[in-house]
């Protein structure tokens, strides 16, 4: 068995002396949840695909507080713990952490609602959607409404979108100053102090580039194009801060890049709680769009879904 | 093990063709009383629902219920392979990954079997509620068929409305507007060819003329055509295939007042 260099103490574990199956063991893993999820009794992991790239990416909901987490994953070679008496050889770590459910809906609807209007419940009836119909609100911020309000019919609007989300950049960006995040190039202990404090110094343009980086993880490429077009930064200075993010965010937050390569684990330690796994393949294949479909999408328009007026079985 | 024998291909092409343009890949359900299919289009605009009933194929065994996901550009090449007169025979084993198609020519001296990988399809059924109609026409299907095409050249959109004058097909675009109007036929010499009006209520609705174009790709299945109206719920287009089943196409209608 690998050694542990943790230190941290499972939360989930508070009784280390409680004797545990090994077979629980196996079968567990250790996640991080902030105690009202505790309180929750319908907790439940779901999956949905990721807002950048449509993998499968899992996330868990608190019906009481309406709100949606994100479970992250961090996971470094040689780490293991220790569960009462005995040792877990997977050593990742899950955390929770809260995200905005628009940045879920965005892509959708900016794949099926850009030329025509569509009600929110037939938007998010597919794909693991339907389950958080109820956690959305406030979708004016990128979209326009159309028809009777009791529809809730939506239209993407890239302009609202664009400028909700350099709201949610400058947003960041502020509390990026305010915690004294370094965010330009070149490596720096988290305990070092520069002798120009507080990154005073440290132009505005950083914080909003380091800022968008952020953001742009929960969003598709073309819509970061756009985004980094609409706050016009130097492209040299994007890599520089790219980069160093790259380097950095293993100590502000829990890295995204590293998930992608341990899905593979979660799926595994997920298999038993979870028999839906199979909607894993599913969410993979998307295939462009033939000059056919695109006619046939342009024809639509202005249709209203063929679901809104049959119940499924 | 599933086996279904059509003494004519040609149904089956027909109906793949009907059904192509519109659908990528479906799934044929098929269970004792016969074959169904039911899909949304990839925008999920429309709804084709399919009926193959038993008694209509020359040979027809299902031990087992069976659901098949094909991909149906595939499925269309493999038609594509079977002469007009040949017998066709849709064989699958319990729980196969593979369906194939036996072609025998009429004097039974060349025999071709395809064998097709089967698809995994997680599709929805939607569950279609009984509906009295308040309008159907029928139609020669041939007549709408031009008539979508014609109008299809003016607009993107087509109304539909139906009185007790008759219905009317109108389509209006940068080019000018169009109305085609039709009334009942009053005396009937051929069935094939009458126009027959039933009416509860008038209806007026307004749907994609593109949709309608793909609907009409089933025209040489039948020589009637049928389409039933209600406000606010979809139009029916539905094709009737001798002795053996229909195909039906469902239709949303268009939201007013939409920016175009």
């Amino acid at each position: 068995m690998s050694t542990t260099r943790n230190q941290r103490k499972p939360k989930p574990f508070n009784s280390p002396c409680a004797p545990v199956a090994p077979k629980r063991i196996e079968n567990s893993w250790i996640l991080l949840l902030p105690d009202h999820l505790f309180e929750n009794d319908n907790f439940s992991i779901i999956t949905l695909p990721h807002p950048a790239n449509g993998n499968p990416a899992k996330f868990s909901l608190n019906s009481k507080l309406k709100k949606i987490y994100e479970v992250v994953t961090f996971k470094e070679p040689y780490r293991s713990w220790f569960i009462g008496e005995t040792v877990k050889s997977n050593g990742s770590i899950h955390l929770v952490t809260p995200v905005n459910p628009l940045f879920l809906v965005l892509p959708r609807l900016r794949e099926l609602c850009r030329s025509r209007a569509m009600p929110l419940e037939d938007l998010l009836s597919e794909k693991g959607f339907e389950k958080i119909v109820d956690y959305v609100n406030n979708l004016d911020c990128i979209g326009d409404i159309k028809g009777s309000p009791d529809m809730k019919a939506y239209k993407y609007n890239e302009e609202k979108t664009l400028s909700w989300l350099e709201g949610k950049v400058r947003q960041l960006a502020g509390v990026l100053r305010s915690k004294n995040i370094h965010v330009t190039s070149a490596a720096a202990s988290v305990t070092f102090v520069t002798s120009n404090i507080c990154n005073q110094s440290v132009d505005e343009e950083f914080f909003l580039k380091y800022a968008s980086g952020i953001i742009s993880e929960y969003l598709e490429s073309e819509l970061i194009e756009q985004l980094e077009k609409r706050f016009d930064f130097k492209p040299d200075l994007i890599e520089s801060v790219g980069k160093k993010r790259k380097s950095d965010t293993q100590q502000t937050m829990p890295n995204k890049k590293l998930k992608s390569e341990t899905d593979e684990d979660i799926k595994h330690v997920l298999n038993d709680s979870n028999p839906s796994i199979n909607d894993w393949k599913e969410l993979k294949k998307q295939k462009p769009l033939t000059a056919k479909e695109k006619a046939r999408q342009k024809a639509a328009s202005g249709t209203k879904t063929i679901s809104a007026f049959f119940s499924k079985k | 093990m599933f086996e279904a024998r059509l003494l004519r291909s040609s149904i089956l092409k027909k109906v793949l063709e009907a059904i192509k343009d519109l659908l990528t890949q479906a799934t044929f359900d098929c269970d004792d009383s016969g074959i169904q299919l039911q899909a949304m289009d990839n925008s999920h605009v429309s709804l084709v629902s399919l009926t193959l009933r038993a008694d209509g194929f020359d040979k027809y065994r299902c031990d087992r219920n069976i659901s098949m996901g094909m991909n149906l550009a595939s499925m269309s090449k493999i038609l594509k392979c079977a002469g007009d007169k040949d017998t066709v025979t849709m064989k699958a084993q319990d729980n196969a990954d593979t369906v194939t198609f036996v072609f025998e020519s009429p004097n039974q001296e060349k025999v071709s079997d395809y064998e097709m990988k089967l698809m995994n399809l997680d599709l929805e059924h939607l569950g279609i509620p009984e509906t009295e109609y308040s309008c159907t026409i029928r139609l020669p299907s041939a007549e709408f068929a031009r008539i979508c095409r014609d109008l299809s050249q003016f607009g993107e959109s087509m109304v539909i409305s139906c009185t007790k004058e008759g219905v009317k097909f109108s389509a209006s675009g940068d080019i000018g507007s169009a109305n085609i109007k039709l009334a009942q036929t009053a005396s009937v010499d051929k069935e094939e060819e009458a126009v027959v009006i039933e009416m509860d209520e008038p209806v007026t609705l307004t749907f994609a003329c593109q949709y309608l174009n793909y609907f009409t790709k089933a025209t040489s299945l039948s020589p009637q055509v049928q389409l039933s109206m209600s406000a606010d719920v979809p139009l029916v287009v539905e094709y009737r295939i001798q002795d053996i089943g229909h195909i039906r196409y469902y239709l949303a209608p268009k939201i007013e007042e939409e920016d175009s």
